[in-house]
């Protein structure tokens, strides 16, 4: 727990405060300089044009960060809202929503993401809407399984007796009171979320060169991999880095809000 | 109406659902390329195309006509095999995939057969050593798996592997350049050289099979091992079990005859999930070791942008997912009777 909260205030201060703190600017090219190995003058050793790879994969992390957020931040607004629409109204709704997030989970994220950006074109904010396609389902049914348990609780009886209009149950009371599952999922979810953003640069879907942007670092890099390995393998290795905090951090938000594992 | 009941009416209504869900994502597939962009003849036709080319286009796949009148033409050209030619590489899409399909096949399935095979003991390791160095070890593998990006453990195996110990022949493909591949009976290299008794044949198809798989299985290894796990550790604290170690069961019998049997329920439902996530890790992986399977013609179209041939792909791969989805239906309602009052 504490390993994945220092790297991510570690992180969060990258992303802020990063393009000032650069050793080097991430887009001078220098010819001179290819392909060094790391050290000490290169924490990441520079790639085939001379670019410090240290100073690209800092000036990368904005890019990812915000992808990474915005696709789990709508998913849960999106997926939270309509599943608890669902799950709190019931009857032919529920089974008709249900069907429809049948259709979207059985499609592969990734494939399903790909279709989009593709259909779309190229750019980051195509990335984000083409993966939260596939990404608010697992929130809608998180969601609507929280509603239907708390739809037959005492203060949401009461509540109903006392004359609140079914939407406002939904927004003051089954929504809130369900947010502790779906907070954990989140968390463990931007390490997902900035993982497909990563794939789909990694394909040419996301940032254009020259933005610097992990995926597409990887696979500009892949060419030199025998010889140069660390222009392929550091950004990789930096992307895992991030997903794996953010795993640390959630499972030990399950484990905190868990009541089994309480000592 | 009498709902038809016993393992039969149960697979009656499974395959009426998983139809139900290939016409959802048929109609999501229609809508990302027709209604969704503006203007789809041009986007087919790629980018250096002449007027000309779009106005055939559009004649041809009707889309001048009312978004009704498209639906159908679209599902009947769907179910024809007509799904239009790949701008990129001029080949019509339906045939490139049935080419490509036996290879993604076989990868998948090695994959699944590798991930059971370690996710299992994993997973039970990590249920009989609760809180102890193995469990923490297993979490810490299966974390690694669930973090990486596909194509960090692919390029790390061909570097280590290929590069640095030089441990496999050859680079890329799915058998030796110098082998001739066995005769087409399954399309899966490996049983069709068993099946030829082409032993040369078979070893090399092994060969090239074993890192491409074992990074797609890396992928889902953790996600199996944390389901046999959770479902271990009920099955150990349950009734049963502790009936039968106060029966004097030795603790083997009680772990592996037992409790892991009833354990499996959890991870069999999961198969679908596997699936999904290897086919979805196949287009990165099968770039980065030169297999010839969907997976790379998917990734290299998206690269050109080239919408028909994805499509293609989703409908493909969301099909693999529906048919292992029924598969893992059936599989659990033979094992569990309960399941099939459901």
């Amino acid at each position: 727990m504490a390993v994945g909260i220092s790297f991510i205030v570690t992180s969060i201060a990258v992303v802020i405060f990063g393009n000032s703190l650069v050793p080097y600017d991430p887009t001078q090219v220098n010819m001179m300089a290819t392909f060094q190995a790391p050290s000490l003058q290169h924490f990441f050793g520079t790639d085939n044009l001379g670019r410090d790879v240290f100073s690209r994969c800092v000036v990368a992390s904005p890019v990812d960060a915000e992808i990474g957020f915005s696709i789990v931040l709508i998913s849960v607004f999106i997926g939270t809202f309509l599943g608890s629409c669902s799950g709190y109204i019931g009857g032919k709704v529920d089974e008709t929503f249900m069907r429809i997030t049948d259709v979207f989970i059985a499609i592969p994220t990734l494939v399903l993401a790909v279709v989009v950006a593709v259909a779309l074109g190229p750019g980051i904010e195509h990335v984000i809407e083409a993966n939260l396609v596939g990404w608010w389902p697992v929130y809608a049914r998180l969601a609507r399984a929280g509603a239907l348990s708390l739809k037959e609780s005492q203060f949401i009886e009461s509540a109903k007796v006392a004359g609140i209009s079914r939407y406002k149950i939904i927004l003051k009371h089954i929504i809130p009171n369900n947010f502790s599952p779906i907070l954990v999922y989140a968390t463990l979810d931007i390490g997902n979320a900035i993982l497909y953003a990563s794939v789909l640069s990694y394909l040419g879907l996301g940032a254009q060169p020259p933005q610097a942007e992990w995926g597409r670092m990887v696979y500009d890099g892949q060419v030199y991999l025998v010889n140069a390995w660390w222009i392929s393998i550091i950004p990789g290795l930096v992307i895992f880095a991030v997903a794996l905090a953010f795993n640390l951090l959630g499972d030990a938000l399950r484990d905190a809000f868990d009541p089994r594992y309480r000592k | 109406m009498v709902r038809p009941r016993g393992l039969v009416g149960f697979i009656a209504r499974r395959i009426v659902l998983s139809v139900g869900v290939l016409f959802g994502v048929i109609f999501i597939t229609f809508f990302i390329s027709r209604v969704a962009i503006p203007d789809p003849a041009r986007v087919w036709a790629g980018p250096r195309a002449s007027a000309a080319a779009i106005a055939a286009l559009t004649v041809r796949f009707h889309l001048a006509d009312p978004i009704f009148v498209q639906f159908y033409y679209y599902l009947v050209d769907l179910l024809h095999g007509d799904w239009s030619v790949s701008p990129s590489s001029g080949q019509p899409v339906f045939t490139s995939i049935a080419n490509y399909l036996p290879a993604t096949v076989e990868l998948t399935i090695a994959a699944i057969i590798l991930t059971a095979l370690i996710g299992i003991p994993l997973g039970v390791l990590a249920a009989t050593n609760k809180d102890k160095a193995a469990d923490h070890v297993c979490r810490l593998v299966s974390l690694s798996g669930v973090a990486s990006p596909p194509f960090l453990a692919a390029l790390l195996l061909q570097l280590i592997f290929f590069y640095y110990l030089k441990v496999f022949p050859d680079s890329g493909g799915r058998i030796s350049l110098a082998v001739t591949p066995p005769p087409y009976v399954t399309g899966l290299y490996t049983v069709d050289s068993l099946i030829a008794g082409d032993w040369p044949a078979f070893v090399s198809a092994v060969q090239h099979l074993i890192l491409p798989s074992f990074a797609l299985a890396f992928l889902i290894l953790g996600l199996m091992s944390r389901l046999v796990r959770a479902s271990m550790l009920e099955a150990l604290t349950s009734d049963y079990v502790r009936t039968l170690k106060a029966k004097g069961l030795s603790r083997r019998l009680v772990i592996y005859k037992h409790a892991l049997r009833n354990s499996m329920t959890q991870p069999v439902t999961a198969l679908s999930l596997y699936v999904a996530y290897t086919l979805g890790g196949s287009v990165v992986i099968e770039s980065i070791f030169s297999w010839p399977g969907v997976g790379r013609y998917a990734a290299q179209a998206a690269q050109s942008f080239d919408l028909p041939a994805v499509m293609g792909t989703t409908i493909v791969f969301t099909l693999g997912v529906v048919f292992a989805n029924l598969a893992a239906d059936i599989l659990l309602a033979v094992i569990d009777p309960r399941i099939r009052l459901r």
